[in-house]
């Protein structure tokens, strides 16, 4: 079933007409429920904005955005939408609502009418999934980057979405804080949400089923993770980069170690190095 | 010589509140003239509270502080230390300001009443240097810039200081792959060019270990470990317990060694994994099943 419809979209941060510049030039695509997507591209390629489109924070200038069967041009529909579609942003500084993690979870289903009871399952199934049932009552300016970020998502997580968006969420992490959300993400994604994250980290890429490349504004590829480090054109002109391992790979098989052309996980990897040195 | 002397350095923040916190913990070290000086700790490890000191943003509470020789708990010294000390923050295009590249650039040398001639010397020279020529970006507004642009514009501002050590602190954050290359060039360049002491933090594991000459390890407000990224990534259990992890080159290596091949030495980059390999196969030193 399709969750997010992309059709023929342009957006303009200009309103009027002589002036538009185009962030987005006409882009489509469909995603499926249940699937794990990467968006990347270069800083100013349109990522951004294609990640607002899709759950109504803006309206397309032209084409269509149909979430979960509601066009987000639609003022009266535009609450199933943002109920359905939850974004996390790249500073968790700034989407902290609350002082207490709590209160800062139950800021979203309280905003929909959701009866207190209901509310209360609701954070703390939300704070177990991120795995941070122990800072219920904590003050949330206290956390790390990694957990604030988790809370966040155990935000969204209360307002029971069907599509989860990060928007650059680890850029600001740590090691270990990047790892807790991705892990996070995948387990969500198991259990049926889709993800759409944007990102410039090639290894979370390797996660997805799917990635969107965007260049300048247009849709330059849309395809596996596999595909995509494989197709050299593309990654020079969306000036994307290959994960550390496809670069490692590279650089083995140049000096005649003859490791496969399309390996991507570290482990796979491995395992083949050792087959030639055992 | 030692051009950042810290010795016996805590700082402790909302001191006497219930929010008290130790952010540094008798921390001393010394960071040497030329010196590629990476600095990694997970975050609230008290990283950005320890380099603000480097320009006095933050007194020495106990211990000391001394850059190029001043102390920096004398007020007198302050001014000097600042001009010596260039500071690049986190996102630092978000403190660009002024109408037009070449006034942003302009604004440090500026304060420190340099001679016009001087001042539009400087920035000129900054702005060539970071790979935005001054001819075709100084009278661009600095928000017209892509995000790897702006931030090279906020690093030319502090270069237009001409400071004798320079302090990164997550340059490379949030840009995209290409942004990235071009930074981490630059800073390269910029040591060999302009400020030979580079201080630069950064949660890339990669990144420090092909950049550093030493990495200093923080946890807690306290040093873990400070030795050469060799040395360093060596200890592979605390680094993973610290939550830092390690280069993908040494983590892949620690696989290999798992599964009974013998290394001679620590890799911490690619390259240096791939001529251990290299070798190992031509039936060199080090292998043993």
């Amino acid at each position: 079933m399709s969750q997010e419809e992309v059709k023929n979209v342009k957006f303009s941060y200009s309103k009027k007409e002589e002036n538009a510049v185009y962030a987005l030039k006409g882009i489509s695509f469909v995603i499926e429920k249940g699937e794990f997507v990467s968006v990347v591209g270069r800083n100013g390629c349109g990522k951004s904005t294609l990640a607002k489109l899709l759950n109504g924070l803006f309206e397309p200038s032209s084409g269509k955005v149909t979430v979960c069967g509601y066009d987000t041009k639609n003022e009266d529909t535009i609450f199933e939408i943002r109920k359905r579609a939850g974004m996390v942003f790249q500073n968790p500084d700034n989407q902290m609502v609350a002082t207490i993690v709590e209160d800062d979870i139950a800021f979203g289903p309280e905003n929909l009418g959701v009866p207190p009871e209901e509310i209360e399952i609701r954070v703390a199934s939300a704070l177990d999934t991120v795995g941070m049932s122990e800072y219920r009552h904590a003050t949330a300016s206290k956390l790390s980057g990694g957990q604030k970020q988790r809370i966040a998502i155990a935000g969204v997580l209360s307002m029971e979405p069907e599509i989860l968006i990060f928007d650059e969420a680890t850029s600001m992490l740590d090691p270990k804080g990047r790892g807790e959300v991705m892990s996070v993400a995948k387990k969500l994604n198991a259990q049926g949400i889709t993800v759409i994250n944007i990102t410039h980290n090639m290894d979370e890429v390797v996660m997805g089923d799917r990635v969107l490349a965007l260049n300048d504004g247009q849709l330059v590829f849309d395809g596996t993770p596999k595909e995509l480090f494989k197709d050299v054109e593309i990654l020079k002109r969306a000036k994307l980069d290959l994960p550390p391992v496809a670069k490692f790979r590279n650089m083995l098989i140049e000096r005649g170690i003859k490791v496969s052309e399309d390996i991507l996980q570290s482990n796979e990897l491995v395992e083949e190095i050792w087959q030639l040195l055992k | 010589m030692a051009v950042i002397e810290v010795k016996n350095l805590s700082y402790v923040y909302s001191k006497k509140t219930p929010y008290e916190k130790k952010a540094l913990d008798n921390v001393s070290f010394e960071i040497n003239e030329g010196e590629f000086f990476g600095i990694v700790g997970a975050t609230g490890s008290g990283k950005s509270t320890l380099i603000s000191h480097f320009n006095v943003l933050n007194k020495p509470q106990t211990g000391s502080v001394k850059v190029l020789g001043m102390d920096c708990s004398e007020k007198k010294n302050f001014l000097a230390v600042r001009f010596g000390v260039g500071m690049v923050f986190q996102y630092p295009e978000y403190q660009l300001f002024e109408d037009t590249v070449a006034k942003d650039v302009a604004f440090g040398p500026k304060n420190m009443k340099l001679p016009k001639e001087e001042i539009d010397r400087r920035v000129k020279e900054s702005l060539d240097l970071v790979g935005l020529p001054y001819e075709v970006y100084g009278e661009r507004s600095p928000f017209e810039l892509s995000g790897g642009e702006k931030r090279r514009a906020a690093i030319a501002g502090v270069i237009a200081m001409e400071p004798k050590i320079l302090v990164l602190d997550e340059v490379a954050a949030g840009l995209d792959p290409e942004g990235r290359d071009e930074i981490l060039k630059l800073i390269k360049r910029l040591q060999k060019e302009k400020c030979p002491t580079i201080v630069l933090i950064s949660h890339n594991m990669d990144d420090i270990a092909a950049l550093s000459d030493r990495i200093l390890v923080m946890a807690n407000g306290k040093i873990e470990l400070l030795d050469t990224p060799k040395e360093v990534f060596k200890n592979v259990k605390k680094m993973t317990d610290l939550g830092l992890g390690l280069p993908t080159a040494t983590g892949m290596q620690v696989e290999l060694a798992s599964r009974g091949v013998k290394f001679d030495d620590v890799c911490v980059t690619f390259d240096e994994l791939a001529s251990q390999i290299e070798k190992i196969k031509a039936g060199g030193n080090g292998y043993v099943s």
